[in-house]
């Protein structure tokens, strides 16, 4: 697809982000814009969604800093980050070609997933 | 950089003049070919907005839907929102975003 | 039957708004005050709720997209987090109320102190949101709530002068006993008790569960029209019937048994033990509206999975979420607060914060981006407009009006 125009921040910011599966994955937290190296304007290149990413845009040097602990915990150069080319549609919300199960926000609910919800009877079942 | 830094910068004009507050970016996609996304979307221009409140109820210039009254109130309070080129940015680096034009010679580009 | 059926989803979200335990004693307490002069509160909140229900009904249906969901969208994410703190403090003092609602309502029918029921009325909420299909919940709930109508049926049987009744409900005139911050205070806790947010949150978030689609318009339209109504409806019933009996004797309404009162009067045994059980219904939905509607919030608000979609394992930390309010609830309640009083806080706290959900609804519902071909008519966009008025004089009355009245003593 090409020729399309968006706005940045309002199609694209605090969006709801799905994988191929229509499963949610998040909100769009941020953007990162990367600037050429011939001085030409500025193109999307990633998305960021995740808990470092939201806090860095509501109160910046608490963000940042959670973000440098995550990085070095994680051992990972950009924990938040999506890459912009793994995006496949966007509409009212923002649908990934990957699985929920790789990005950024799997990681807390499988956490949460595994230490907690699963210690519980029925978490594994459909409902009644 | 990101997105969040630049929304709600002040923009001044080549000589320091106040415009108002950054509120958005126009992208085109003619950027270079991102994975199987495609042609990624550049910067065509942006928005300059006197209020940076208003966009904080949802009230953005352009984009506001909802009963005429909000619309024409959204559209009274923006009467004065400038759209200028991406080319005219010299520097967004720093505390404001900077253009290389004077405030006189900005014509409004869709 | 099936249409019957299909309408649960109203009925339950109604009842959590106009009959919970906290309207079960201010409109019983407003009709041993007020009289029915204060109807005209509950008629306004109706048609406040309907309109805004309706239209984020159609935006779940149309754009799948729930309220939350949708406010961070618009209102970005520093006013939206400020509308999500001020909502879950809402939920979860709802919630807390609600469960100490049914343990109040269970006491009255055993005898045995609320305060032993309380651990037991949690875990059965929590259980439902954990294990209970949506729908059937939805159904249990909606049609066991009903049984409420017996207030209605007592209504009848008291042969009240229906002729004073209409006339004290068309005047709207104060009791001279009665001061103008008070008359103001009950009229905003009626008001913003039909049109609190949490109904809103939970029926859009029923109807993408419910897999609403442009095809199911003509059911989120019934659910809305058939559901408040009988919601208000029954909250009008409980005024009269303390406006009937109580009013003329000048008792006042501080506590739940004296609500069984007047249709002990009318019905006798049998009337108060379908009275009962409908208190106890429609406190349990209305814990349940208040569970779910913490868990949507904040897991809309960011992005996570969240609903009885998939198994709890995929959408923990909606789950946890609810865990944690339910349990923090049941413990605050063991403390011995007063849930009642709790209601009467929390709903003007929910006054304040109806604008800020209220306003990204509207734009929404006339955005074609979401809405396709069915973005709001003419109507739908004035009656929006105008409530999103009353709502915003609501909210800025509402904290001084109680600060003045000292709770609407």
């Amino acid at each position: 697809m090409s020729g399309r125009i968006i706005d940045a921040g309002y199609h694209l910011l605090d969006r709801q982000i799905i994988d191929f599966d229509s499963k949610l994955g998040g909100k769009v937290d941020d953007v990162e814009l990367t600037f050429p190296q011939d001085g030409s304007a500025p193109y999307i290149s990633d998305l960021y969604t995740g808990t470092g990413a939201y806090l860095s845009r509501i109160a910046p040097r608490l963000g940042r800093w959670l973000e440098s602990i995550a990085k070095r915990l994680l051992q990972e150069e950009k924990p938040n980050v999506v890459w912009f080319g793994t995006v496949q549609r966007v509409q009212s919300d923002i649908e990934v070609s990957v699985s929920v199960n790789d990005l950024p926000t799997h990681r807390v609910e499988q956490w949460t997933a595994q230490n907690i919800i699963s210690h519980i009877p029925g978490a594994s079942s459909a409902s009644e | 950089m990101r997105l969040s830094e630049l929304i709600h910068k002040p923009v001044v004009d080549v000589n320091g003049v106040k415009l108002g507050f950054l509120q958005d970016v126009r992208m085109q996609q003619d950027g270079p070919i991102l994975g199987t996304w495609g042609a990624a979307f550049r910067a065509s221009s942006l928005l300059i907005v006197p209020h940076k409140w208003l966009s904080q109820l949802g009230w953005e210039a352009e984009h506001t839907c909802g009963p005429w009254v909000i619309r024409a109130l959204t559209s009274l309070l923006n009467r004065k929102a400038l759209r200028v080129p991406w080319t005219a940015v010299a520097n967004c680096d720093g505390p404001t975003v900077q253009l290389n034009i004077a405030q006189a010679d900005i014509k409004n580009v869709e | 039957m099936k249409k019957v059926l299909s309408t649960t989803l109203g009925i339950l979200t109604a009842v959590g708004g106009f009959v919970d335990i906290g309207d079960l004693v201010a409109s019983s307490a407003t009709g041993a005050r007020f009289g029915m002069a204060l109807a005209w509160a509950v008629i306004l909140g109706l048609i406040g709720i309907v309109v805004f229900a309706d239209m984020a009904g159609r935006v779940a249906a149309l754009s799948h997209r729930a309220v939350f969901d949708l406010i961070r969208e618009r209102l970005g994410p520093r006013v939206g987090l400020a509308n999500l703190l001020a909502s879950t403090f809402v939920n979860f003092l709802t919630l807390m109320a609600e469960i100490g609602g049914i343990a109040l309502a269970i006491e009255l029918a055993t005898s045995v102190n609320y305060l032993l029921w309380i651990p037991l009325c949690a875990l059965a909420i929590w259980l439902i949101v954990w294990r209970v299909k949506f729908e059937t919940m939805e159904r249990v709930f909606g049609l066991a709530g009903l049984a409420l109508l017996i207030s209605v049926l007592a209504v009848f049987q008291l042969h009240p002068d229906w002729n004073h009744l209409t006339s004290q409900a068309i005047h709207a005139a104060k009791p001279h006993s009665e001061s103008w911050p008070s008359y103001w205070y009950w009229a905003i806790s009626l008001f913003a008790s039909a049109v609190t947010p949490y109904e809103v949150f939970f029926f859009s978030s029923g109807g993408i569960e419910e897999h609403w689609t442009k095809e199911d318009l003509s059911e989120e339209q019934a659910n809305v029209f058939v559901g408040f109504p009988i919601g208000a409806l029954l909250a009008l019933a409980l005024m009269a019937l303390t406006a009937i009996v109580l009013m003329p004797l000048q008792i006042q309404v501080d506590h739940l048994s004296q609500v069984t009162q007047p249709v002990s009067l009318a019905l006798g045994k049998l009337g108060i033990a379908a009275l009962i059980f409908g208190f106890v219904a429609c406190t349990a939905g209305a814990a349940l509206e208040a569970a779910f509607s913490s868990g949507y919030a904040v897991a809309q608000y960011f992005g996570w999975p969240w609903g009885k979609l998939q198994p709890p394992r995929q959408a923990p930390r909606f789950h946890l979420v609810v865990m944690v309010a339910t349990f923090l609830g049941m413990a605050l309640l063991l403390t011995g607060i007063d849930p009642i009083k709790v209601t009467e806080y929390s709903l003007i706290f929910s006054a304040a914060a109806l604008p800020l959900t209220y306003l990204p609804i509207l734009m929404i519902a006339s955005d074609p981006e979401y809405m396709h071909e069915q973005v709001n008519g003419r109507i739908r966009n004035f009656m929006g407009t105008v409530f999103l008025f009353i709502v915003s004089l609501a909210a800025v009355a509402a904290i001084p009006l109680m600060i003045l009245t000292k709770g609407g003593a």
